[in-house]
């Protein structure tokens, strides 16, 4: 049964410094819905048994099918404390109750970006890292995200089970094998780490760390060993838990610690955390296993576990699982671990505001999140939009900063694109009802104050995906959440039955909603695309799309890849345009961008040459990191396309009259130009245009937008095309874990898609190897078949976008080549003229 | 660059215009060019008898005669008018009648230029070549279409490969104009010789010897009445005409202007066939249909995420088209929107691009220019149709149905804007009591409407209603009282910023000036210096006097 009811949820809710917000994350299998599981059972939401078995957080029949979690689900437990404890507590607590919402996350790269929504609402992470596979990518991709979002991670190593019945590691080896996690952990930790957010290294002895079995629900942390041992030594827990990591060792002939591991008589002392927490956990084990009834019990009594009737009839790894969750119980392990360490939303909201809120940090909105006011303006960050039993509705799920959401209310609903003062992406709208997510259930409850998560009713007719909620006018937006992944890969859909596609149309703005990252858009062919992160992201999309968005049957076609296009050097001469009334002359160059600082406008981060930044701070940035010319980066006139691109128009005029009137059509001919690039009709990425010269027409009625637009369009092409251009294809950062014997089958696929290996390791103690490398993604369709069919099955990639890169050869060179085969390719895809058109078609003759 | 003086060199004696090469269709032309040395061949093939006697009948009231060419028969008209010239003086010596030849024309050359015809105060227009029969309504019309040579035996042949001598499919057959004089030996040929039953083809009736404007012909080129109890899915469609021609509009593209209309109006054909007499090509063209459509519907995606809507007329002659620009008015304005009206002579690139503040276009011309593939465009242009399933998604959603012609559109529109604005008034109602309460500084439970999904950048997008303009006059109703609307205006202007203000009076283009970095020229009122007259600049822009001197 459920040992808490809404109304006791409720009054938690108000107690905010006794809330604790942690979202669990990891790489995929390293069992984090397994662990989730212990964590529910504990809140009698599932019966303690099945705890591991039942996976209750994932919610889909697809999810509970594959095994992986595809969304990530919410649910609000009740904990309480032991009041002797209570002092371990870092900060003031409220009681000995504590309220925590947990957030279970996908560990597939691919869906990624429900990991950065869980991360945003929640203030702390329960980082969980397989015993034997150790950090890996992703790992470390979701432990940074975590730590730029502020977010404060604590660490069970899982499947520790695994190390004793499997690889049958020896206590000492498997200690190792735990220092080298925690040391990579430690090593992402401080290369990512803020002043903020303080020193939050893992550190076995302050108990940030537990050990465990999410399938056999038990796990401890150093401290739950040292109350076992403490009394019995008569030193203080704190103490018995230094002594419990690390060099030290307990002679039992002379009863003293020492940090030798000899004993003084030429034998070899074991170390105290072998000693003490990892030796009762392998007799208990050796014991179970070895199947000796009497033995068994004997030992069961000693550790002081009470078993029942039928329990005790049990065998094998059930009786094993059995015992192990009464000795070490994993939720009051782990749930203790987070209430000591995890900051409550008071504190973490302090250090997070900044970070937050893209408004002054002293205005009343920032003031109100930075005190987890309740009585303050309302800021509710809806993070993620969840589907409803009823179709094609949704719930906004989201944090409340500060203030106090309830039903009724009148809400400011900001999109991502409001800027205060402005209209646009602004909606007054009325909360319908505030519910609490109960991983597959919802509850209603009357209000939800600051510090807690929220599913809300009504507001997603006017959310797309994510958006700020608020009360007070002047309000700014909460930042935007930034996603690891891009949604790279695309594959363009439509109904078998044509008269269907208004379904399809509305199914795929359904599909837009339920998934924080996936694109939904028609070309200008009218193809509908359907852009993820990667393969299987893309075909969870589909199928949701068939079956639960659309209901219609629909026609998938191949893969498409996006590319982009870009030149390679400055144009080989000064580029003229002249308008079609031939009275206006505009003179320009185009030459490639830094790659950097390609990456630096597309990340948007403030003070690295962001679009939003001030021009001097700019141009500032541009001249120190780049060197570039001060005066021509403060006469950038835009980024492009949508205002925020990749690529820039530079005036490099000297004293040209009437200049600033043509400003306007210019950027629109730039914007133009820039997302229908003369190659193929693509984005163009890393182009600077420079404006040399412009001649205009002394009236202004003959240099208006009609004369300056389609000029200003020509003169790019025209640039672009005596720049060398070329394509930029997008590739992944794969890595592919498999044992020694397979290696040869990965090289060989690798090989046929145009990969490239950047890194081979071997795993210490194992003989899998880690193999790191790039692929470019227009060959990585089927990669993961091809591979498992090439190594029998032993080999497993993840792949993660990570950059563009310039493909080789001219697109004008005579010798046919891939560059222009994908460009005649694409141009016949988009109904276009299959040769590039050619430079006269842009350049004029003076 | 520092060598250039100014614009002075561009000033030109207009030469290019007369200098401006146009694309022709050669295979189709080069069939003709012999036809200027073989004069009774000419006068078959242009039907200068009959035309000749039309005019000596009446020649009463025919006495100024405008003949009409498309660009790529203008090469005969100096020899037409001349054969034509001397049949009427055959038969009627010193008769005051003259012709005239329309060089150029305002629109496209298959729809019938009134317009220029009045110039020289026609009585008649005689239009030669490919027509899109859009009917006219001032002037009597004379259609010579030419009779294209066409190999009817290979024709019949290229039909009987193409459906696989499957005599009881159901076919639809259309043509082009200049092929009419030969469909009915066809048609007779392909039912009696090949057997096809079921073929159904349009009706044209051209012969009619009464030109005069009320009873004019009835021509019905693209619609066909289907059995009712078929669809057209059931039907494959075979099109007898030119397929290719090099447009300025089409980017790389080469069809048809006519074709693409067939092509998109029966895109719902199961499939179709289009052959090609001047070339003897015959193609199954059912795949590019339905891509062409498909690029239609992305147009409708655009009118739906545009506020500002700039209706370009195209036309002054296509019957209904005056009914046309009214009820596409009173819907955008009924669906919250903003509409500006441009007439404008053949559009093109520069021309359209001077209006930024536009977000589409509808373009009002026959059914065959109207669709233009506006790629090249800065901002897309739409037909009227497409108009409407943008604006009135829910009452007209797409199903793939299209329709070009007025006659079939306009019942449809009409029903549309009775139903939004009935929609429109319930948003007024909200709009005042908004307003109403903001006055009063009041609270009122008020809720935005919805914003739309956007499939073209996969965001939402909000509608914003340019109904304040509505609300003042809704105001103004119960107050009757318009000092009072604007005081109201004043209050706002106090107590809102410059944005709120253009808001309220629903005013596009003031929010337009906001938004842009150029809002006109400073005036410095009481900084600058007071000085006398100075001398400006004389002569003309395409070079000034004193560019001229310079230069």
């Amino acid at each position: 049964m459920v040992n808490f009811t809404i109304d006791e949820v409720h009054d938690l809710m108000k107690k905010k410094r006794n809330i604790r917000n942690m979202s669990v994350i990891a790489h995929v299998d390293h069992g984090k819905s397994t662990i989730s599981d212990s964590l529910v059972s504990k809140a009698g939401i599932i019966a303690s048994e099945k705890a591991g078995d039942q996976r209750y957080m994932d919610t889909r029949p697809d999810e509970q099918m594959r095994g992986i979690t595809i969304k990530s689900t919410a649910i609000s437990m009740f904990f309480e404390m032991e009041e002797e404890n209570l002092h371990l507590v870092k900060e003031e607590t409220d009681g000995k109750e504590f309220l925590i919402n947990l957030i279970d996350s996908p560990g597939h790269v691919d869906f990624s970006s429900e990991v950065t929504a869980a991360l945003r609402v929640t203030d702390g992470a329960l980082v969980v890292v397989d015993c034997i596979e150790g950090v890996s990518v992703q790992t470390e991709t979701v432990l940074r995200q975590a730590l730029t979002e502020y977010i404060k991670p604590v660490v069970i190593v899982n499947k520790v089970d695994r190390a004793l019945l499997e690889l049958q590691q020896t206590k000492e080896d498997l200690y190792q094998s735990l220092c080298r996690t925690i040391e990579n952990l430690n090593i992402t930790i401080s290369t990512y780490q803020s002043k903020a957010l303080g020193d939050v290294q893992i550190v076995p002895t302050e108990g940030t760390i537990a050990f465990g079995s999410g399938l056999q629900a038990w796990a401890f942390t150093l401290l739950d060993i040292s109350r076992l041992y403490a009394k019995k030594f008569g030193i203080p827990v704190d103490k018995m838990m230094k002594r419990l990591w690390g060099d030290h060792y307990f002679n039992h002939r002379t009863k003293k610690w020492t940090t030798k591991s000899d004993d003084g008589k030429g034998g070899q002392l074991e170390r105290a955390f072998c000693m003490f927490a990892l030796d009762p956990i392998y007799r208990l084990f050796d014991t179970i296993m070895k199947g000796d009834k009497k033995q068994i019990m004997t030992l069961v009594d000693k550790l002081g576990i009470q078993l029942k009737s039928d329990e005790a009839g049990l065998e094998g790894k059930h009786l094993l699982k059995t015992v192990m969750r009464k000795f070490l119980p994993a939720a009051d392990a782990l749930l203790e671990m987070m209430v000591i360490h995890l900051p409550s939303p008071v504190v973490a909201q302090k250090y997070r505001v900044d970070n937050l809120y893209e408004g002054p940090g002293d205005d009343a909105c920032a003031t109100a999140i930075r005190n987890c006011d309740p009585n303050g303006p309302l800021m509710v960050y809806v993070s993620k939009m969840v589907p409803t039993s009823d179709k094609g509705r949704f719930y906004a799920f989201g944090r409340v900063f500060s203030g106090t959401i309830r039903a009724g209310l009148k809400v400011r609903i900001q999109g991502p694109n409001y800027v205060p003062g402005k209209k646009d992406d602004l909606f007054v709208k009325n909360v319908q009802r505030t519910v609490l997510m109960m991983g597959r259930t919802v509850e209603p409850i009357e209000d939800v104050p600051c510090g807690n998560l929220v599913g809300l009713v009504g507001l997603d007719q006017y959310l797309l995906k994510s958006g700020t909620l608020s009360t007070d006018e002047n309000a700014y937006n909460l930042r935007v959440m930034k996603f690891s992944v891009s949604p790279v890969v695309q594959v363009s859909v439509r109904p078998k039955n044509p008269s269907d596609l208004p379904k399809l149309v509305e199914g795929l703005k359904r599909l837009s909603k339920s998934d924080p990252c996936v694109q939904v858009t028609t070309n200008d062919a009218g193809e509908h695309i359907v852009a993820g992160a990667g393969e299987l992201h893309l075909e969870i999309c589909l199928k949701d799309l068939e079956e639960d968005h659309a209901q219609i049957p629909i026609i998938k076609m191949d893969p498409i890849v996006t590319y982009r296009e870009t030149v390679t050097t400055e144009s080989d001469r000064v580029c003229l345009s002249k308008s079609p009334n031939k009275h206006n002359r505009i003179f320009m160059k185009a030459l490639p961008l830094a790659e950097e600082l390609s990456n630096d406008i597309e990340a948007a981060t403030e003070g690295k040459c962001s679009p939003r930044d001030d021009v001097k701070v700019r141009a500032r940035y541009l001249a120190e990191t780049y060197e570039w010319d001060v005066m021509e980066a403060r006469k950038i006139w835009a980024f492009a396309p949508n205002s925020s691109g990749p690529n820039v128009l530079v005036d490099c005029t000297k004293a040209v009259q009437y200049l600033n009137e043509i400003k306007d059509s210019c950027i629109a001919g730039f914007e133009w130009a820039s997302k229908e690039g003369v190659l193929c009709d693509e984005n163009m990425r890393g182009v600077r245009f420079n404006i040399l010269d412009v001649t205009l027409h002394a009236d202004s009625i003959h240099r208006g937008g009609g004369q300056i637009i389609p000029t200003l369009r020509r003169v790019c092409y025209a640039s672009q095309l005596t720049a060398k251009p070329t394509l930029q294809e997008p590739i992944f950062l794969c890595e592919i874990t498999c044992p020694a014997s397979a290696m040869g089958g990965v090289y060989t696929v690798l090989n046929q898609r145009r990969g490239r290996v950047t890194d081979d390791e071997v795993r210490p103690g194992t003989d899998m190897h880690v193999i790191k490398g790039y692929l470019p993604i227009a060959e990585s369709f089927g990669f993961t078949e091809s591979l498992r069919a090439e190594t029998g099955g032993q080999a497993f990639p993840n792949c993660l976008f990570d950059h563009w890169e310039v493909m080789e050869g001219e697109i004008d060179s005579p010798n046919a080549n891939k560059l222009q085969e994908i460009v005649r390719s694409i141009r016949k895809r988009k109904g276009l003229a299959e040769e590039v058109p050619s430079l006269d078609k842009f350049f004029d003759k003076l | 660059m520092a060598t250039l003086n100014g614009p002075t060199n561009f000033s030109n004696d207009g030469k290019d215009v007369l200098e401006k090469t146009i694309e022709l269709n050669d295979e189709l032309i080069s069939q003709l060019y012999s036809l200027k040395e073989d004069l009774n061949q000419l006068s078959i093939t242009f039907d200068i008898e009959n035309t000749a006697n039309i005019i000596i009948k009446n020649k009463n009231i025919y006495k100024r005669v405008s003949l009409q060419f498309p660009d790529e028969l203008l090469f005969l008209s100096s020899t037409i008018v001349k054969v034509l010239k001397e049949k009427i003086n055959e038969k009627i010596q010193e008769n005051d009648i003259h012709l005239y030849v329309l060089a150029d024309t305002s629109y496209g050359s298959c729809c019938v230029d009134e317009v220029a015809a009045e110039h020289v105060d026609s009585n008649l227009i005689i239009h030669y070549g490919h027509s899109c029969l859009s009917r006219t309504t001032r002037t009597p019309v004379k259609y010579v279409f030419g009779n294209f040579p066409i190999d009817v035996d290979h024709c019949c042949n290229a039909f009987n490969n193409k459906f696989n001598y499957d005599k009881n499919k159901d076919i639809i057959l259309l043509f082009d104009v200049i092929y009419h004089y030969k469909i009915g030996e066809i048609i007779k040929k392909l039912k009696e010789e090949y057997e096809y039953t079921n073929i159904l083809t349009s009706s044209l009736d051209y012969k009619n010897e009464d030109l005069s404007i009320e009873n004019s012909n009835i021509m019905k080129l693209d619609t066909i009445e289907l059995p009712k109890d078929k669809k057209l899915q059931d039907y494959c469609l075979f099109y007898i005409g030119g397929t290719s021609t090099k447009s300025p509009y089409n980017n790389g593209g080469d069809e048809n202007a006519a074709l693409t209309n067939i092509l998109i109006t029966y895109s719902q054909c199961s499939s179709i066939i289009t052959y090609e007499p001047c070339t003897m090509r015959c193609r199954d063209d059912t795949y590019r249909a339905q891509g062409a459509l498909m690029k239609r519907y992305v147009m409708v995606q655009k009118v739906k995420d545009s506020s500002i809507i700039g209706i370009v007329v195209g036309t002054l002659g296509v019957e209904y088209y005056q009914t046309m620009i009214e009820q596409i008015k009173s819907l955008i304005k009924a669906c919250g929107k903003k509409y500006y009206l441009f007439v404008m002579g053949k559009i093109n690139v520069a021309k359209m691009a001077n209006f930024m503040e536009i977000d589409s276009y509808v373009y009002i011309a026959c059914p065959e220019n109207t669709l233009i593939d506006s790629k090249e465009f800065f901002k897309p242009i739409v037909t009227p149709y497409e108009l409407m399933m943008g604006l009135c998604e829910e009452e007209l959603p797409w199903t793939g149905e299209y329709i070009t012609k007025f006659g079939l559109i306009l019942p449809c529109i009409c029903e549309l804007v009775e139903k939004e604005k009935i929609k429109q008034k319930e948003r007024i109602n909200i709009l005042a009591q908004k307003v109403e309460a903001d006055k009063n500084k009041e609270e009122i439970d008020f809720e935005d409407e919805a914003p739309h999904f956007s499939m073209l950048t996969g965001t939402l997008k909000a509608s914003r209603p340019y109904d304040y303009n509505a609300v003042d006059i809704h105001m103004n109703d119960n107050q009757d009282n318009e000092e009072d609307v604007a005081n109201q205006i004043k209050e706002l202007t106090l107590l809102n910023s410059t944005k709120e203000i253009a808001n309220y009076m629903g005013s596009a283009a003031g929010e337009f000036l906001a938004q842009r970095s150029f809002q006109g020229l400073e005036q410095h009122i009481g900084e600058t210096e007071v000085k006398g007259i100075q001398m400006g600049k004389k002569g003309n822009a395409r070079g000034y006097a004193h560019e001229k001197e310079e230069l």
